[in-house]
């Protein structure tokens, strides 16, 4: 399937939750109770890169995150991560392995105005990795001269990357504290460094090398600190706002 | 918590549910089913080098039938040639210089004759790679160049361009006197 045609599939799913929540939220107009600055803090993980893994994706990775709720619509949040790629050319021999950390800063704002569990969130965050990458080619030899290195094999070449990513996506409350959440991100590069034999494939955190990619994750989200107890109380007014309709 | 939040809870967890469905399948889509192999077409690296009038300053064919050797190889890079305009000739990877030696052969039956110019590149040599679907090659930076030109056939040679790579810049230029064409 062409790139074009995925993107405007994601693209496609993306804009029908957009749809659906802000129709649903269209639904009652009520007075709506304002949130506490602080609302709380939640710490979250990825499942996407597990799946990853276990299907013998080309790349994947592990991602642990932490955030701040401000008024239930603003969420300053830091991920960090670990990112890890063995590839193999489909019609030859070379190889590329990359593992290393990476960290992402940013802030994600909730569209929905009601508190009642459901978030419509955007956000955008700046992420960095500093890696070392190793590349090999063991069929590398001159045709013409003969002689020489038999094979190519590269270690520890050192490269940085910085990107910018746009994300949207939406989570609910699945139990008590534990929630569910996911997004999709548009991810741009804005500076990288590389060793001069060549860029590398994979950028943990950003995805395959380029100036742009796709991206999400599926987290898992476990509220802590004083969000359960004052997301209830706001939940419960709520509650009894719409039980009274 | 009544009955009506309970149905509204969920719905919402089965709507998330549903979202995520599609998020894994078209991060599936993405990650393991889409990936195009981007390799740089234009993947020959060669010396490049063109011939050049001294008087004019204009690019000349080589009318006599020419040959290139190089030292270390007993390949022939190029053989017979006529009418040459420019010579786009293969690197050695490891070695620190290249030689070679261009023959060039003219006559008829009763008068032929054959003079020679022997040039000495020398080089960095860097491999390049883009991605492990790309064949690996092997850049070069011309960073000396060195001549002999026994029949005086030439008024100069330079280095115009010091960068062997994907670009296929012209990186030498050999004035010869007068005019071959």
């Amino acid at each position: 399937m062409p790139h074009w045609r995925t993107s405007r599939y994601i693209s496609a799913v993306a804009l029908i939750s957009l749809f659906c929540l802000t129709a649903a939220a269209r639904e009652k107009k009520e007075p709506i109770p304002k949130a506490p600055l602080f609302c709380g803090a939640a710490v979250f993980a990825d499942l996407s890169g597990p799946v990853m893994k276990a299907v013998g994706a080309r790349y994947d990775q592990l991602e642990v995150g932490a955030r701040l709720n401000f008024r239930d619509h603003y969420f300053p949040i830091c991920e960090l991560g670990i990112g890890e790629s063995n590839r193999e050319g489909r019609e030859n021999n070379n190889k590329f392995h990359t593992r290393a950390p990476y960290y992402r800063v940013g802030m994600d704002y909730n569209l929905n105005k009601k508190h009642n569990g459901n978030r419509l969130m955007v956000g955008l965050r700046y992420g960095f990795s500093g890696f070392k990458y190793d590349f090999s080619d063991p069929d590398f030899s001159d045709p013409v001269w003969k002689g020489g290195a038999e094979s190519l094999n590269m270690k520890n070449m050192k490269a940085k990357t910085g990107w910018l990513e746009a994300s949207i996506g939406c989570e609910t409350k699945l139990w008590s504290f534990i929630r569910l959440g996911w997004n999709i991100r548009y991810k741009v590069r804005l500076h990288q460094s590389a060793n001069a034999c060549g860029e590398p494939y994979y950028t943990p955190g950003f995805g395959k090398n380029g100036s742009n990619t796709f991206g999400g994750t599926l987290n898992l989200i476990f509220d802590v600190g004083r969000t359960t107890k004052k997301n209830t109380a706001v939940e419960q007014i709520n509650e009894i706002i719409n039980d009274k309709q | 918590m009544r009955n009506g939040g309970w149905k509204k809870r969920v719905r919402n967890v089965l709507g998330i549910l549903g979202a995520a469905f599609f998020f894994l399948h078209s991060s599936l889509f993405i990650f393991t089913a889409c990936e195009g192999i981007d390799c740089t077409l234009d993947n020959v690296v060669t010396l490049n080098i063109g011939f050049y009038s001294s008087e004019s300053g204009a690019q000349v064919s080589v009318t006599d039938t020419l040959n290139v050797t190089a030292e270390g190889t007993d390949s022939v890079l190029l053989n017979r040639g006529r009418n040459i305009q420019k010579l786009t000739l293969p690197m050695s990877y490891w070695q620190e210089a290249d030689t070679l030696r261009l023959k060039f052969h003219g006559g008829d039956e009763d008068y032929s004759y054959e003079y020679y110019i022997v040039l000495r590149i020398t080089k960095s040599n860097q491999p390049h790679f883009e991605s492990p679907d790309c064949p690996t090659t092997m850049f070069h930076e011309i960073t000396d160049l060195d001549y002999d030109d026994p029949y005086h056939l030439t008024d100069s040679i330079i280095v115009e361009n010091t960068d062997v790579n994907y670009a296929a810049l012209e990186n030498i230029k050999i004035y010869f006197r007068g005019s071959t064409d």
